[in-house]
């Protein structure tokens, strides 16, 4: 055996006890991070929610501004994690005029809040100031997740308010194979009311060990292994942080809510049969008439690619554009194929059905 | 047992919080009872028939998933690849048993008995902490102590309020019963 060969023996033998011994290190010893770095004003505020205007950094951001809509069951900042991992600041570069709902941690008393706060109330007033502040009378709007399920509703209620709808990763069909979300809440086996009877609101741990259990070894061995290979990676390992402190940064859901999402959703599927009620109001697919991209995440565990896929078979839009990509649920937002392919494509696609549009003008563009 | 029932008999004072209409005797005797009894379904394992219909399901699973890994490590063993890294190697298999164990379990996890199964124990605990807290609230009632409950009373009766100010303020009611308002203020 050449002396070459030995040598490279030994560095094998060493490298797994050498890389171990630096992962535990780096658990050991997580180094800080910060996140959602973009800057931003917040322009509005109601109770808790926030709304976040991101500085524009192109002469002149496009018009309708984005407004973008994040699940209420997590911190919206996944979508400016680290700044060459923002879906906030791709879309800025490319001229998109970004505003956000931050919807805040909710206390004991907004447990009485259900869709039709947050649809007609927060998420209208929030449209309201934002034409307000830009001159303008719509806006493009992006859901993403839950929030996603908001902004069709809020489209189809308002569509004259809404000029483009982007749905990410959005649960919107809830009766579609190969989730065991779907499964676990049907309702022989689950009950939305005796959860928000023991907990008001739904806390944040209760709905984190659902999902972890999804990808059980995902979640955790795997996990590590991963952050114990590349250990010696400043980027890899400060990005694996970045996304512990937002899984551990999870919000607690306002049980009414809870409730009204499982048994209107998972349960019984109402909003893709124009039963689903908000407040007084019916919510009518019919009313999505505006340009819509669905994105979609190929290997989502959590929301199904066609629950969010599925929304193009019922709404008439004329102008519905699908994206998808081979990755995970968080993936889209993080990942690195996303900003590479994804997040370009999209603000282009914003790009093209963006115009000087300004308030006063009308703008009717569907059946209400 | 005495206190309790002297408690109840003093005036109420107008407190925005109820007392208990239950003795300190019965809170014991009937609310702790409750609340034991349901921690000890919980400990007891309430899903048990559950269990069994969900390993039935998961027998299958468990065989064809073990079956590729057994058979993936007799490759390895018995035709070892003579121009790859021994450890290389056994770093692929390790990654490759997690993920054909991490596979197995979520399939197992999407079988309708381990869904039940679920389902139970999970309602289980909620209506031991359900039966736990109701047993601390007729205490702090017993006490004269707000509670959770009237907490949340309040919050709800703000959060009705605050829809009929938005409504007044937003939506077409004033117009219809703008007299009777009037009339109350």
């Amino acid at each position: 055996m050449s002396v070459q060969t030995q040598a490279r023996g030994m560095r094998n033998a060493t490298d797994p006890i050498s890389k171990f011994q630096k992962g535990i290190e780096v658990l050991a010893n997580p180094p800080r991070v910060e996140v959602g770095m973009t800057p931003c004003d917040v322009v509005y505020r109601e109770d808790k929610m926030r709304l976040l205007h991101y500085h524009p950094v192109t002469r002149n951001p496009l018009k309708p501004p984005l407004l973008v809509v994040y699940a209420v069951i997590n911190k919206p900042y996944i979508l400016d994690l680290q700044p060459d991992r923002s879906v906030i600041a791709a879309l800025q570069r490319r001229g998109v005029d970004v505003y956000m709902i931050d919807w805040g941690i909710p206390s004991s008393y907004d447990r009485q809040l259900g869709i039709d706060d947050y649809v007609q109330g927060y998420m209208d007033r929030a449209v309201n100031h934002m034409c307000e502040r830009e001159g303008v009378d719509q806006v493009s709007m992006m859901g993403y997740c839950i929030g996603g399920f908001l902004t069709t509703i809020y489209a189809a209620l308002h569509p004259e308010k809404v000029r483009n709808l982007i749905l990410m990763a959005a649960p919107v069909d809830f009766h579609v194979d190969g989730a065991l979300l779907h499964l676990w809440t049907r309702p022989e086996y689950f009950d939305p009311d005796l959860v928000v009877e023991a907990f008001g609101n739904v806390p944040a741990d209760f709905l984190n060990g659902g999902f972890a259990v999804l990808d059980p070894l995902g979640n955790t061995a795997l996990k590590y292994l991963g952050l114990m290979e590349r250990a010696e990676d400043e980027e890899f390992v400060k990005m694996f942080f970045r996304m512990e402190k937002w899984v551990a940064d999870g919000v607690p859901v306002a049980g009414r809510f809870y409730k009204e999402f499982i048994r209107g959703g998972y349960q019984q599927n109402l909003l893709v049969q124009n039963r689903l009620k908000v407040g007084d109001e019916l919510v009518d697919m019919d009313a999505l008439t505006q340009p819509i991209l669905i994105i979609v995440a190929e290997k989502d565990h959590i929301v199904p690619p066609d629950s969010t896929r599925n929304l193009a078979k019922y709404v008439p839009s004329r102008d519905v554009k699908v994206l998808s990509m081979p990755v995970g649920h968080i993936g889209l937002s993080v990942g690195s194929e996303p900003h590479r392919e994804l997040w370009p494509k999209v603000a282009d696609w914003i790009a093209k059905r963006s115009g000087p549009r300004r308030r006063g003008r009308s703008s009717k563009r569907s059946k209400r | 047992m005495a206190a309790g029932r002297s408690a109840r008999r003093r005036p109420q004072r107008g407190t925005a919080y109820q007392q208990s209409p239950l003795t300190f005797a019965e809170i014991t005797r009937e609310v702790m009872g409750e609340a034991t009894a349901r921690w000890l379904d919980v400990s007891r394992g309430t899903a048990r028939e559950e269990a069994s219909r969900a390993l039935a399901e998961a027998a299958p699973i468990v065989a064809k998933h073990w079956s590729e890994v057994l058979d993936r490590l007799w490759k390895a063993y018995a035709e070892p690849q003579k121009d790859k890294d021994i450890l290389a190697a056994q770093r692929e298999l390790q990654v490759f048993f997690l993920g054909e164990t991490n596979e197995m379990m979520k399939e197992i996890m999407g079988t309708k008995g381990f869904a039940a199964m679920a389902g139970t124990s999970v309602e289980s605990y909620l209506k031991a902490k359900i039966a736990s807290d109701r047993m601390m609230e007729e205490l702090l009632k017993s006490m004269r102590i707000p509670t959770k409950t009237d907490i949340d009373d309040l919050h709800s009766s703000i959060y009705s309020l605050s829809k009929k100010v938005d409504q007044i303020l937003t939506g077409p009611a004033p117009a219809r019963r703008p007299r009777a308002r009037k009339g109350r203020r």
